[in-house]
């Protein structure tokens, strides 16, 4: 069946939108989505320190979707 | 070209260090072979003249072993493009035979235009290596012909398709076809096109197997990782002589061709850890409403081709990526969201992007560079020629002039760092479209020259086209028609572009604003010109680099004999006093530079 593109998940770390096979992982009980071991290592490292009152007011609009990386997005 | 013997010499790799450098020769001269059969089997200008196409080997688990130098926005954003179609179709569902097009943006492509097509190549019954190429099909349908106006979203572009396969044991998927050649202007030139890449896979899956039968699979294997593993090492040994830090840099596009008042900033922030490089595009602006927008895959492409300046002659394959992360926000201006439009992103946002790193990456290297004059000038032209009476639809695209940097003048009439390719010559132009080129030369007038500085901006191309059938439409997506390309280090800022129209008979030259009332003068769909009329493209000369009054005087005076500035401007810029014959007056000008300093 043919997905649309706005039905897939984009990296929550590098933005990439990711085809299949998309590594979910856990971060401070976040539920998120990477392309890659590397992306993985780099939100915890670079991405998240460094924009965390960012994401944290993006969750706190709610803006938890897919387009963003998160796993638990229910559209 | 950086021999892999050479970075292999001392390093345990299992590949004998010949043989590896023979294997990796054997498939980067595939690769330029697969570019030669397209630009002579090809139908199109762009293909056979303007060498808009690039063309790769992937190994069998799906990462890049060999290129040719053709089109580095295609070849940095085939490295995603070729992933995702092995992802999404999966190796599992591929046989012997197939070919696998896809021109999806969003899937990690660059614009709907880049047709690419992939072809698995099986040995035993394994797939050892993928070849594939990426081309700009001229008209792919959508509202403008040969694509490129003020489009609003993805619909208004073109046909799209997700990866499909497009042949299946060896023959044509003969609906596929159907649908594509029913919704394009120009179908002989899709069909011969599309052809023509395909042919070069076939080519190229001869080859492989030829250096696959001679060395075996399982050494065909290894020798792909080794050859993959050298450019790693030379990339981030290039990567490590750069200082650690953190360097940000920003520019800006202007007018969308929507909202032609706003603006929008692409900024990154490059952080060099080691040998490791993060380009990290966050705070640029959201997307635009207009079709300027780039899509991850160019803005990673943008990336790689400035990162590619400090890599020097490295051969490029999957290696060198690997050091090299990109973060780009989803909804941004470098990352655009389904169903933004993004036709102009890879083409004429591009180049900002590419001179924005290079600004980050000159204040690392403390090697400075101003920014290139960034628009093509693109103009899609369409419609019936009446030597014929056949549809035709044209890209027309030109050089601009690259900024001045620490060491050297901007060069001269070349098109962007991600492009590589060719003008179309007058004879070409006037023998294929019912077009005749009355003016071409350097863009020496006073809006379009190149920035003063020590080390000048090149100069643009200029260009007049006079239409020579009863109607034509034209389209345009250009750039730097307000903002002008950034001086550095003391330099002034280069030109800017100029889009003009002049009605047949008439005297006074016209912007589309002022002519068909369109929101922006250099982004605009489907004006319909006459036979007598005329079209001027002026493309913008780069930035200069530091004082222009430091700027050597006898170049100063080889640009005014040239004819580039009169003996005026050769004071009021550069402070530089010439004698009657034409000499540098030393005196003059050390009195002159004295007193301005």
């Amino acid at each position: 069946m043919y997905r649309e593109v706005n039905q897939m998940y984009r990296c929550a770390n590098c933005g990439i939108l990711v085809p299949t096979a998309e590594i979910p992982f856990t971060h401070h009980e976040r539920e998120l989505i990477a392309c890659s071991q590397k992306c993985v290592t780099q939100y915890d490292a670079y991405r998240y320190p460094r924009y965390r009152a960012q994401i944290e007011a993006t969750e706190a609009a709610g803006e938890t979707t897919r387009a963003l990386g998160y796993a638990g997005d229910p559209s | 070209m950086e021999s892999v013997t050479k970075a292999a010499a001392g390093e345990r790799l299992a590949t004998d260090p010949v043989e590896l450098e023979v294997v990796r020769s054997h498939l980067v001269t595939t690769c330029r072979e697969m570019g030669i059969a397209m630009m002579r089997t090809s139908y199109s200008p762009i293909f056979n003249e303007g060498l808009d196409f690039s063309c790769v080997i992937f190994d069998g688990s799906g990462e890049m072993v060999a290129q040719a130098d053709f089109c580095p926005a295609m070849i940095g954003a085939i490295v995603h493009v070729v992933e995702w179609a092995i992802k999404e179709v999966g190796p599992e569902n591929m046989e012997p035979g197939d070919v696998i097009l896809h021109n999806d943006p969003y899937r990690n492509g660059c614009h709907l235009p880049e047709f690419m097509v992939l072809k698995p190549c099986f040995v035993d019954g394994e797939i050892v290596a993928y070849a594939a190429n990426i081309a700009h099909m001229v008209d792919i349908g959508g509202m403008v012909p040969a694509a490129f106006g003020d489009t609003r979203n993805i619909f208004q572009e073109g046909l799209r398709f997700p990866p499909v396969k497009i042949y299946r044991n060896d023959e044509e998927v003969e609906d596929l076809f159907k649908v594509l050649i029913s919704n394009v202007r120009t179908p002989e030139y899709a069909y011969g096109d599309l052809k023509a890449m395909i042919g070069s896979l076939y080519l190229a899956e001869r080859r492989i197997r030829e250096v696959v039968d001679r060395n075996g699979v399982a050494a065909f294997h290894q020798c792909a990782e080794d050859i993959k593993t050298v450019s790693e090492r030379l990339a981030r040994a290039a990567i490590a002589e750069l200082p650690d830090g953190e360097y940000e840099f920003e520019g800006a596009i202007e007018d969308d061709g929507v909202d032609p008042d706003e603006e929008w900033n692409i900024k990154v922030n490059l952080v060099v850890d080691g040998d490791e490089v993060i380009a990290d595009y966050t705070g640029s602006s959201p997307q635009s409403g207009g079709p300027a927008n780039q899509t991850w895959g160019v803005t990673a492409s943008a990336t790689y081709a400035a990162m590619f300046n400090v890599f020097g002659t490295i051969p490029f394959n999957h290696g060198c990526y690997r050091p090299i992360s990109v973060i780009a926000p989803p909804g941004t201006f470098v990352n655009v969201e389904y169903p933004g439009s993004c036709v102009g992103g890879n083409s004429d946002s591009s180049p900002t992007s590419v001179d924005v790193v290079l600004g980050a990456i000159s204040e690392a290297a403390g090697k400075g560079t101003a920014s290139d004059g960034d628009t093509h000038g693109i103009l899609s032209l369409g419609g019936v020629d009446p030597r014929n009476g056949r549809p035709f639809a044209h890209l027309y695209f030109d050089g601009f002039g690259w900024g001045g940097r620490y060491s050297h003048d901007g060069n001269d009439c070349q098109v962007g760092k991600t492009s590589n390719c060719a003008n179309t010559p007058i004879e070409v132009l006037e023998t294929r479209y019912p077009l005749e080129c009355v003016e071409y030369g350097l863009n020496t007038g006073p809006a379009g020259r190149p920035g003063a500085g020590r080390y000048r901006g090149g100069f643009g191309t200029r260009r007049i086209l006079r239409i020579k059938s009863p109607e034509m439409t034209v389209s345009a997506h250009t750039n730097r028609n307000k903002l002008r390309p950034w001086g550095a280090d003391g330099g002034e800022d280069g030109g800017n572009c100029q889009v003009l129209i002049r009605r047949q008979g008439e005297t006074d030259w016209h912007t589309a604003v002022d002519l068909f009332g369109t929101a922006s003068p250099g982004k605009f769909s489907n004006l319909t010109l006459h036979e007598g009329d005329e079209i001027e493209v002026a493309l913008p000369g780069g930035g200069g680099y530091g004082d222009p009054r430091a700027r050597d005087p006898e170049l100063v005076a080889a640009d005014v004999r040239h004819g580039y500035y009169g003996a005026a401007e050769a004071t009021s810029l550069f402070g530089v006093e010439l004698s009657v014959d034409g000499g540098v007056d030393a005196d003059a000008t050390a009195r002159r530079r004295e007193g301005a300093g």
